[in-house]
């Protein structure tokens, strides 16, 4: 069998169970138990122990099993759980998703002997036991005639056997049931029908057959019951012992099946599939299939004559039930209805480079309608001619598919999250500190490119949160705060961006020491003035982590900035913002995508760049009255009742030896990540359009003020403003708002 | 014309592993999800053989198997629970449920198949 | 006993100024006409800019300003060089391709002890014909820093 093949569905499946099983528990550690989250809980341990029997994980199918009693134990009875025993599901829940990654790896399996008896003795669960079946005789099935087995030590058993209806309705066969007792040895088998009624009477829906039957078998009495094992419910059965001779003739099973050929023929109503049948062992065996009763068939040894042929892999990826088209059923081409059924519309698998496939000829189709609108343009097509609508109808068309090609990849950042409950878990179990993480917008869709490179940096920080922020029981109580820390991570749209926030009610940041440990490491001067923030977002500095903070716990050696690297190098942003003693907020700003932006094209020193469209506020033309200057060269702009800083983008860029005339161009009001707004001045507007994203970094590396580039439709390239960073050098220069607000 | 078994599970493992194994056996499979789907592909398929677990969502195997049984397809055919569970209670409910065989998963193969020549004529 | 193969290696030859160099043919990617850069800010003057290499945006550098030789305003007359160093890849700025050599290690010799920056940074061995000296560059070398840019 290709249980190779099988073995990918497995831990595929796996993943799955787990990622069930981690938010299912998480779900009830914040909302408490209720049924069907416990049910759903314990099926994922379920399944997940079901599979591993298979491919002979027995460390996962023994912990498994523990594991699933354990859960059991609340699912009969939902008084059973309580804060302690969640906390240890969960723990159980961690080593589980550890020993099923140990046997996808194939490397050691991991001891959980200790967690095992945690479980055991909490729940009072009894110590392992496989539960052995009923044994059963195995004797190899066989329809061969069978002749006396007069070997020595033979047992005679009488036995008499009236079944009841429900032995019917449970699709037993008594046909079968005689051939089984046939493999123990042989058997004189006498109908009984004594209590059958004359035709006219004859009530098909009951039944009032009995047999009598003589067998001399080498087995004992207890297996020659166990055949009648499932049945022994619906039907009168006796089974003595016979102390007399054996019986002398040979029987085979051809002779017994004619025997009950004599016997009336009972119809079989075709149409009446609802109601009860007679049996059909009483004609020759070519009827509709018999029913066998089975007893613990895990016993049966396999049927020599059978041959087991590994035949090609079934459909793999995308579920197809296996087609069994009968000719007799016009029905077959018919789909099930699905709306009897109360479930979401089924995700399917796909490929993730199809879809990086199907994303990249988007970007391309992107490009060749710039292409074609430059052209279209230049060729005189106005946007009302014939030519030009078509155009509009096509570049909504792209945005349209565009729009959902990205959709295929955006998801739920809610797994990454979840992954941060672990993060939590473990921290505060090493570090003796209690947290709590509490989940916000966990349902946001990102897309799956962000969300890969989200899960690292989110762990630094979540870990620093604990570590560094989440004070001590002790020190808590002592501040009048609650036992258990609080962080809440969240993540939530903001026009064209994802947000997200790590937010602590610990200590918050211990600026003294932060500024110590700065000027230690050379990152700034003994003499530097900085405000509250500047000092906060120090722990981002490269070079400041601390090899006294880098604990087996926080960060393994990664400071904060290579977590702020990271961010970046996913175009995005981090900062801290913090409140000593209340608790500190990290703040990412993601893109919503890392593939299309919608641009504002706009021109200036002769060259052209994009900024983006969602930082864009307003645009204003440049009258020479509006700007004005404050202390040393820094110039505003005078908006209403404001006054915006302004960049000049052409010599801020160094493409300009001078600063660009104030007497005329173009001022575009822009706004940061927090909300500051600066007025970036160029020459003009070239227009609105979408770009692809290329990043510099593939072949270059990251440039300041540079946030990516993009090919025009003239094939030139533009290089796409990073707002954020031109913005933050700018602030640094000017000087901050009271001033101006004074001014103003 | 080969039997047509029909294997029911929630888990895709499972029943790609039915599959595989009982369709190398000469058998041809219909599989469902759950006891609602398997409702669906019974009335469907018509099979010879049901094999179907009991921990399943939506509708679990003993609700699956009183279904049939008190359906208005045919009642008849013989029905398999695969499960890993091995207590008596649930032996029990099988039975009264309809349920005609017990197998006790992980399966091996060669059992699976001969269980199903046993109940298949 | 003729010459056997292993020991050659094949260089592509090309002329910046008055000088020839050499690199590796397997760094070598492709040969292409120059085309209008786009210039990056704050970018060393050796870096000219970027262009679009079918769809890929690639670095370009101005080879005779990086190894400190007297330039010119690029033309259609230059050639680019696009070299492959691990994953990354970028273009170099040169006057022409001149050759394609297969060259026997007999022929190649090291670097001589000179008193310039240059050849320390970038060179590697040296090719020497009968009336021509041909000096290796390694392109590892070529790009900056990530330092210098972090302004």
């Amino acid at each position: 069998m290709e249980l190779d093949a099988i073995r990918d569905t497995y831990f595929a499946e796996c993943a799955d169970q787990l990622s069930e099983l981690e938010t299912g528990l998480f779900s009830i550690s914040s909302d408490g138990v209720d049924a069907e989250t416990v049910n759903s809980v314990f099926r994922a341990v379920h399944s997940i122990k079901g599979g591993a029997g298979a491919f002979a994980l027995d460390e996962l199918v023994s912990f498994a099993h523990v594991f699933e009693n354990a859960l059991d134990v609340i699912r009969n009875d939902l008084s059973q759980s309580n804060e302690d025993r969640i906390d240890l599901l969960l723990r159980s829940s961690d080593v589980l998703t550890d020993i099923v990654a140990a046997a996808r790896d194939g490397e050691e399996p991991i001891d959980c002997s200790e967690i095992s008896a945690e479980l055991e003795k909490e729940f009072n669960l009894q110590p392992m036991e496989e539960e052995e079946e009923v044994e059963f005789d195995i004797v190899p099935i066989s329809l061969d005639d069978l002749t006396i087995q007069t070997s020595a030590a033979t047992n005679k058993f009488e036995i008499t056997f009236a079944p009841h209806n429900e032995l019917y309705l449970n699709g037993h066969d008594p046909q079968k049931i005689f051939r089984e007792l046939a493999d123990l040895g042989s058997c004189e088998i006498r109908v009984n029908t004594e209590k059958l009624s004359s035709l006219d009477k004859f009530d098909t829906s009951s039944t009032e057959l009995s047999w009598n039957i003589t067998i001399e078998t080498t087995s004992l009495e207890n297996d020659v019951r166990a055949v009648f094992e499932w049945v022994s419910d619906c039907c009168d059965l006796q089974i003595t012992e016979d102390e007399t001779d054996a019986l002398a003739s040979d029987i085979s099973i051809d002779d017994f099946l004619g025997d009950l050929s004599d016997l009336p023929e009972v119809e079989e109503e075709d149409d009446c599939l609802g109601e009860p049948q007679e049996s059909e062992p009483l004609t020759v065996p070519d009827e509709q299939p018999g029913i066998a009763e089975l007893p613990d068939l895990s016993e049966v040894s396999p049927e020599p004559a059978l041959e087991i042929v590994a035949e090609e892999p079934v459909a793999e990826v995308v579920e197809l039930p296996a087609e069994a088209p009968k000719e007799e059923k016009p029905a077959a081409a018919k789909k099930p209805e699905p709306k009897e059924r109360a479930r979401a519309s089924k995700p399917i698998r796909v490929d993730s480079e199809k879809v990086d496939r199907l994303i990249n000829l988007m970007g391309e189709m992107v490009i060749s309608q710039s292409m074609l609108t430059l052209q279209i343009n230049e060729a005189g097509f106005g946007t009302a001619s014939p030519t030009g609508l078509a155009l509009v109808e096509l570049q909504n068309l792209t945005r349209e598919i565009q729009s959902s090609v990205m959709s295929i990849r955006a998801q739920p950042i809610k797994p990454v999250f979840m992954r941060m409950s672990r993060v939590v878990r473990e921290i505060c179990s090493a570090t003796g500190k209690k947290a709590q993480l509490l989940l916000e917008g966990e349902n946001t869709e990102v897309d799956t490119t962000v969300i890969e490179g989200l899960s690292d940096p989110l762990t630094h920080m979540i870990r620093n949160s604990v570590d560094h922020g989440i004070e001590s029981v002790e020190k808590r109580v002592e501040a009048g705060k609650p036992e258990t820390g609080e962080i809440v991570l969240s993540a939530s749209h903001s026009s064209g961006s994802i947000v997200i926030e790590i937010r602590d009610d610990g200590a918050g940041i211990n600026r003294q020491k932060v500024f110590e440990i700065a000027v230690e490491k050379g990152v700034i001067q003994a003499d530097s003035k900085l405000s509250d923030e500047e000092i906060d977002n120090l722990i981002f500095a490269p070079g400041f982590s601390t090899a006294e903070e880098i604990t087996d716990v926080s960060g393994r050696g990664v400071g904060m900035d290579v977590v702020r690297q990271s961010i970046q190098g996913l175009g995005g942003r981090v900062s801290i913002s913090s409140t000593p003693g209340k608790g500190s907020l990290f703040t990412l700003n993601l893109p919503l995508t890392l593939a299309i932006l919608d641009g504002m094209l706009v021109r200036t020193a002769e060259q052209m760049f994009v900024i983006p469209v969602s930082s864009m506020i307003e645009t204003i033309s440049l009258r020479q009255q509006d700007v004005f200057q404050i202390g040393d060269g820094n110039m505003v702009f005078k908006l209403r009742d404001q006054l915006i800083p302004i960049v000049d983008v052409g010599y801020e860029l160094g493409f300009l030896d001078q600063p660009h005339s104030y007497e005329e161009g173009t001022i575009l009001i822009v706004e940061s990540g927090n909300h500051d707004m600066s007025a970036f001045l160029v020459d003009s507007i070239v227009g609105q359009q979408q770009v692809v994203i290329k990043s510099m970094e593939s072949n270059y590396q990251r440039i300041p003020s540079i946030a990516a580039a993009t090919i025009l439709g003239n094939g030139r390239i533009a290089l796409i403003l990073d707002i954020e960073d031109i913005v933050s050098r700018k602030t640094r220069e000017t000087p901050t708002q009271p001033v101006l607000d004074q001014i103003a | 014309m080969s039997s047509t078994i029909l294997a029911v599970d929630d888990s895709p493992t499972m029943r790609q592993m039915l599959t595989m194994c009982l369709s190398g056996a000469g058998f041809n499979v219909v599989t469902a999800e759950d006891g609602a789907d398997g409702v669906e592909k019974l009335k469907e398929h018509n099979p010879d053989v049901v094999i179907t677990d009991i921990n399943m969502p939506i509708m679990d195997g003993f609700e699956f198997i009183e279904t049939v049984r008190g359906g208005d397809f045919s009642t008849r055919m013989p029905i398999l629970v695969l499960t890993t569970e091995s207590d008596a209670a649930k032996k029990a409910r099988a039975r009264e449920a309809g349920a005609t065989g017990w197998i006790v998963k992980p399966f091996v193969p060669e059992k699976l198949i001969s269980a199903v020549h046993r109940v298949m004529p | 006993m003729s010459e056997s193969n292993q020991n050659q290696e094949e260089f592509i030859v090309f002329r910046v100024g008055k000088q020839e160099f050499c690199i590796e043919i397997t760094m070598t990617r492709e040969i292409r006409g120059w085309t209008q850069s786009t210039a990056l800010p704050h970018a060393p003057e050796f870096l000219m800019g970027v262009i679009n290499l079918r769809g890929v945006i690639l670095p370009i550098v101005n080879l005779a300003k990086r190894l400190g030789l007297p330039s010119e305003e690029p033309s259609e007359r230059h050639v680019i060089i696009v070299v492959q160093v691990g994953e990354k890849s970028f273009g170099l700025l040169v006057d022409s391709v001149s050759d394609i050599l297969d060259v026997n290690s007999d022929d190649l010799r090291s670097v001589p002890e000179l008193n310039t920056k240059i050849a320390e940074e970038f060179f590697n061995r040296v090719i020497v014909l009968e009336e021509r000296i041909i000096c290796e560059i390694l392109p590892e070398t070529l790009m900056p820093d990530e330092e210098i840019l972090a302004a």
